[in-house]
């Protein structure tokens, strides 16, 4: 052997990699040729395979998650293909179960032949909320959200005012755990974990499923995995993946997948508590695909959105400068 | 993969449960994908006829409520439908049933191989979520490199590009896998291995 043993050599290695993937006989003798003769070089050999593997499964998956969008689109009857198209756009976010301070913003009484008081609660800008409800069912509130419930709490059904929130319901068939959307959707719950989302800034509702099952109003059922987004004005809606988990909402991971670039603004606006400027308007062309933690700083984010996506930032107190030439594919 | 969970999976497919049905397809996508390869090596109809088996079970899935060995059923159709694309091409291959008993064979089974990705499921996971924060340029160029297994000149003819750059975006792009593996505070022991890559 020429050159020496090193990671870098190998994962650049046309004939060490068809020797990872099995995809040439003579590559695969070569190399365990190779790891006979140096056994000294072994953590070597076994590292430079792991990654190269674990690329390998990185493009092995994204290859599955395409063809099953495209699997999905041919099975659509002719009929459901012309409804909107809106893209798949997630926005997922989670608490850390120790923040669980939660704001009591008001009781509010209602003078009706029945007089039913209300429980608000509120997540401040930049923090998240963790709450257990009386009936022992857990609520997530993402950043700027509110919801309220009727105090007391029998009829179990909570209106999402604004935002988004994910519930774990202790489920109790006599009893049906419900939510109520600002368009008036209904959403019941069958038995599950589930989440859903209204903000007013954006002209989109969803809804998605962590666990079980849920009634989406009249709708359709949405089993585990499975999401709706609906347009607020038409009514139109269609179905979309969900992938989120009760663990990724206790887990405090944020993650935007395809992601228009107003709900980007939303969610660090909303999760840092600032103010975002778009120098140059063509920034909003960029559809956003990212990942990130709650205790991220904000730096940290900004410079994946640059590397990814080429948009620059300058950060004055609480407000953020963006620009770039944009995403024009 | 266990036989009960294809068989549950394809009982609900038959059902017209589309939940279900997806999940058979991922389930097995990756065994079809690297058995396909092995007798026909070109990843784009190997692809499409993934596609087009799992499109012609759920078609059909009134009349597919019959069949006991899932797992069979669903190899032998594909590779039907595998040769009957490839036509006459004299890239096929037969690897498996058409194996010479007694050959010596140093290209292990594609079961094989799926146990050996498996065994790297820890860091798999990180890397994925890494690698999903690249440019999707240098996701492609990883892509094209360690899934397709494509050499550098091969992903130069394909995307246009110069051999030299793509070079280049790749190691950047493990370079910066690597600061990522720090950042998410993964096991110094593995994070090492990845570190001697930019010595």
């Amino acid at each position: 052997m020429r050159e020496s043993i090193t990671i870098e050599y190998l994962v650049h290695s046309d004939s060490f990699i068809a020797s990872c993937l099995q995809k040439d006989e003579q590559a695969i003798q070569y190399w365990q040729q190779q790891r006979k003769e140096h056994p000294e070089h072994q953590a070597i050999f076994q590292s430079a395979e792991l990654l190269v593997l674990s690329l390998y499964s990185f493009g092995l998956e994204q290859e599955i998650s395409e063809e099953e969008e495209k699997l999905k689109m041919s099975m659509l009857p002719p009929a459901e293909t012309t409804s909107i198209r809106i893209r798949k756009i997630w926005m997922r976010m989670a608490v850390a179960a120790s923040l669980a301070l939660l704001i009591l913003t008001g009781i509010y009484l209602f003078t009706r032949p029945r007089a039913v008081s209300y429980v608000v609660i509120s997540s401040p800008a930049g923090q998240m909320q963790q709450v257990t409800l009386p009936d022992g069912s857990t609520a997530w509130l993402y950043s700027g959200t509110s919801i309220r419930y009727p105090q007391p709490f029998t009829a179990r059904n909570i209106q999402l005012l604004e935002g988004e929130a994910c519930f774990q319901v202790v489920h109790d068939s006599l009893h049906p755990f419900s939510v109520q959307l600002p368009s008036g959707k209904l959403i019941t719950d069958l038995g599950t974990a589930f989440s859903v989302q209204s903000y007013r800034s954006l002209p989109e509702e969803r809804i998605g499923v962590a666990e079980g099952s849920v009634q989406a109003d009249t709708l359709r059922v949405l089993h585990a995995g499975e999401g709706i987004v609906a347009a607020k004005q038409s009514g139109e809606w269609k179905s979309i993946p969900y992938r989120a988990t009760v663990t990724d909402w206790t887990a405090g991971n944020i993650s935007l997948q395809d992601a228009s670039f107003g709900e980007l603004q939303l969610v660090l606006e909303q999760t840092y508590g600032l103010t975002i400027i778009l120098d140059t308007p063509g920034v909003s062309t960029c559809r956003i695909t990212t990942a990130f933690r709650r205790s991220d700083s904000i730096n940290r984010i900004l410079d994946a959105l640059q590397l990814i996506y080429g948009i620059t930032y300058t950060i004055k107190g609480n407000t953020v400068h963006l620009s770039g030439t944009g995403c024009s594919n | 993969m266990t036989k009960p969970d294809i068989r549950q999976l394809w009982e609900g497919m038959v059902q017209g449960d589309e939940t279900l049905f997806l999940r058979l397809f991922r389930l097995l996508y990756p065994a079809l994908q690297t058995y396909g390869i092995r007798i026909l090596p070109d990843q784009g109809l190997v692809k499409d006829t993934i596609h087009q088996t799992f499109l012609y079970f759920w078609e059909k899935r009134n009349q597919l409520g019959h069949v006991l060995q899932h797992e069979g059923y669903i190899y032998t159709s594909f590779r039907r439908q595998l040769l009957s694309i490839a036509g006459q091409s004299d890239k096929l291959s037969f690897p498996g049933d058409f194996t010479e008993v007694g050959a010596e064979q140093t290209i292990p089974s594609h079961e094989d191989f799926l146990i050996h990705l498996n065994s790297t499921q820890e860091l798999q996971q990180v890397i994925a979520a890494a690698v999903s924060r690249l440019s999707e340029r240098k996701q492609l160029f990883i892509r094209l490199r360690y899934y397709e297994g494509l050499s550098y000149a091969d992903i130069a003819a394909r995307t246009g590009v110069s051999e030299r750059t793509i070079y280049n975006k790749i190691h950047e792009a493990i370079k910066n896998l690597r600061r990522e593996l720090a950042k998410a505070g993964f096991p110094q022991e593995i994070l090492s291995s990845v570190q001697l890559l930019l010595r």
